[in-house]
């Protein structure tokens, strides 16, 4: 069923290809005192609302049920994928509670296409055997990368920034325009009071150093 | 006739020059005390570098405390100093000259107190390299810094260009001694030698200075309180809160004005310069704005209050009746009614009423700004993760350390220039002259301002 979706669907960059439909790795739990559970796993492509399948997105079914195919209703059930880091490991994906026909279903986003090596795992419960039960699906896609959304207003944001940066350029010339102008400009009109005043000063140096000259001259004499 | 406000230039020289003159015990004993506390906090920072923010009392729980409290208040009071200023320089204010010096120092003082604690917040104070290496523009802390900055050049230029008059007169009086003094006098008095068009030049450049502080000192303490502002915490997320910090920094800035003005003119015998008038009316802004500020406070507390959204409860119920309830309510009673109380009542209305008005408005305001940083801090969005922030010895001692900073750098700036405008209070006092000779002020522009 799920192949005929695929192929159906393919021209149009289909996400799911595959085995996910092979229902089932079900297993019979024969512990002593515990009632046998079966636990069947199946990976079935997510539709949109136009029944076309998401790319990347995979529904898992886990039914779980007694030895006798009575529905084990609200039982936890946990979902993992197989992945490849440093050895095979199986990183945990999510968790779902059976419902009344016994089915948990979690909604799986496989970030890489390929084969996904899928399991469930139902831990056991008083009375109830511990399960497990495994599937694959090929994807042609992983879920699309994310995108941020646009910032709102982010022209506008990018522009203050702009104007921000043009106001206190135009500031700090202004500041420093003013100081430098300052200094010059008052510099430049003091300097030939300065200069007359230092003139002043080293004429007044002079004589006043000739007068002591005058005075230290022996016997009081006055020299020229 | 003269008025008596206005005094010979020589009184007033005499006066402005008094902090250059040897000092006495007295002086040196107070900058040894707040030397040490400099010290102290010098101290508890380096410890501090090496131990880890967790010994300010920071942790996961409360990654914001004291020290941006500081920051927002040191920074605060020094827009409030320069913006006294330029408004009192812009609107020709007489009774302005004798105190445009100390609050314009002190504009400059408190703001270098104020962006050191931008780096002792840093874990890694080495990293604030990286706002000028790699900045991210979207960022305000980054336009934070940048505005800083900017505010910071301004303001040494608002001190710089007034004083060029008057470290020519300084450097006249040490020509004969020479030395590195009379040297440093001589490269910063710029050639001044009272000249006509040097003195329409100073005019122009200190009026342009003085209008673009203003705008400047609004926009630099909003692009502050959008730090806060734009990262959505509860107490914080606010359309009020960029005019409500820039009235906090009037507010907290003309009081910190008060304190310095009275102080330097009570340990320089200024009482004939700086008067109760100017005192008084210091002390009559600083009412307006503790209205203003009370107002603001009240806004903020109704609408919040009333929508109660889910995640600004717990943040309000802590201010107003938990944990942080009696230092909220001590905030607005030593720090907005009692300073109210005592500049309204004429009783109060004296220098000592003034001054201890000041005193209140500048600790309350501290407590203030610790009050709107640490509740919202205490109380992320995820309600396990509420924290508490408790102040710690570290903490409080470069706290102290920093506010020490600010009087002994002023003690020592004048210990080397002018407290008071000495240039300014000749020019004014020869503009009353000329209004009680009822000539006009533009035929002494024309003929050149007297020496």
């Amino acid at each position: 069923m799920n192949l005929k979706l695929l192929a159906t669907w393919a021209s149009a960059a289909l996400a799911v290809c595959a085995a996910a439909a092979s229902p089932a790795v079900a297993q019979q739990a024969t512990d002593q005192g515990t009632t046998a559970t079966t636990l069947a796993l199946s990976a079935d492509a997510r539709m949109d609302s136009r029944g076309r399948p998401v790319p990347g997105q995979l529904v898992l079914n886990a039914t779980l049920t007694q030895a006798d195919g009575k529905p084990l209703n609200n039982r936890v059930i946990n979902f993992y994928q197989q992945v490849d880091l440093l050895g095979p490991h199986d990183a945990f994906v999510g968790t779902a509670n059976t419902d009344a026909t016994g089915v948990a279903a979690l909604l799986y986003e496989a970030p890489q296409p390929g084969l996904q090596q899928l399991k469930a795992r139902f831990p056991g419960a008083p009375g109830y055997a511990p399960q497990e039960a495994g599937t694959s699906a090929q994807l042609k896609e992983g879920i699309p990368p994310f995108q941020a959304e646009p910032i709102p207003l982010g022209k506008v944001a990018s522009g203050l920034s702009v104007g921000a940066l043009l106001l206190v350029s135009a500031v700090w010339l202004v500041l420093l325009g003013v100081l430098v102008r300052t200094v010059t400009a008052l510099r430049a009109a003091g300097a030939p009071a300065r200069e007359r005043r230092a003139r002043a000063r080293s004429t007044e140096n002079i004589s006043q150093r000739g007068g002591a000259e005058t005075i230290s001259q022996p016997g009081g004499e006055v020299s020229t | 006739m003269l008025k008596p406000e206005f005094p010979s230039s020589d009184a007033v020289t005499a006066a402005a020059l008094r902090p250059l003159a040897p000092s006495g015990r007295r002086f040196w004993a107070l900058a040894a005390a707040l030397a040490a506390v400099v010290a102290a906090g010098g101290v508890a920072y380096v410890y501090q570098l090496f131990s880890g923010l967790g010994v300010a009392g920071y942790s996961d729980h409360g990654f914001w405390g004291i020290y941006e409290a500081n920051l927002v208040a040191f920074i605060g009071v020094s827009y409030g100093g320069a913006l006294v200023s330029a408004i009192l320089r812009l609107t020709q204010a007489r009774w302005r000259a004798p105190i445009t010096r100390l609050s314009e120092a002190m504009a400059v003082f408190s703001l270098l107190a104020g962006m050191l604690f931008a780096v002792i917040h840093l874990g890694r104070p080495e990293r604030i390299w990286r706002l000028v290496a790699s900045p991210q523009i979207s960022s305000p802390l980054v336009w934070d810094f940048v505005a800083v900055m900017t505010y910071l050049l301004a303001t040494v230029i608002f001190l710089y260009l007034p004083l060029i008059p008057d470290i020519a007169l300084l450097r006249d009086r040490f020509e004969r001694a020479g030395g590195l003094r009379f040297k440093l006098y001589r490269a910063l008095a710029l050639n001044w030698a009272d000249l006509p068009r040097q003195h329409q030049v100073l005019h122009a450049s200190v009026s342009v200075i003085a209008v673009i502080i203003i705008p400047l000192a609004v926009i630099v303490h909003s692009v502050l309180s959008w730090a806060f502002a734009v990262t959505g915490r509860p107490g914080w997320d606010s359309t009020i809160f960029a005019p409500y910090f820039v009235v906090a920094a009037l507010y907290s800035g003309v009081a910190t004005v008060i304190i310095v003005v009275a102080a330097f003119r009570w340990a320089y015998r200024l009482h004939d310069y700086i008067g109760l008038k100017q005192l008084r009316y210091l002390g009559y802004l600083m009412l307006a704005l503790d209205l203003l500020y009370l107002y603001f406070t009240f806004t903020e507390l109704l609408t919040e209050g009333y929508v109660m959204n889910a995640e600004v409860v717990p943040v309000l119920e802590s201010m107003l009746v938990g944990q942080y309830a009696p230092y909220f309510w001590l905030f607005i009673l030593g720090g907005g009614i009692v300073p109210l109380l005592l500049v309204c009542l004429p009783k109060t209305r004296g220098v000592p009423g003034i001054v201890v008005a000041a005193i209140l408005v500048v600790a309350g305001m501290w407590l203030k700004r610790l009050l709107i940083v640490v509740p919202t801090v205490a109380h992320p969005l995820i309600a396990g993760a509420w924290g508490s922030f408790q102040p710690t010895w570290v903490s409080m001692s470069i706290t102290l350390g920093a506010a020490a900073a600010i009087p002994l750098l002023l003690m020592l700036f004048f210990k080397l220039f002018p407290v008071m405008a000495i240039y300014e209070m000749g020019e004014i006092a020869e503009e009353a002259r000329q209004d009680a000779l009822r000539l006009p002020v533009t035929a002494i522009n024309q003929e050149g301002l007297p020496s």
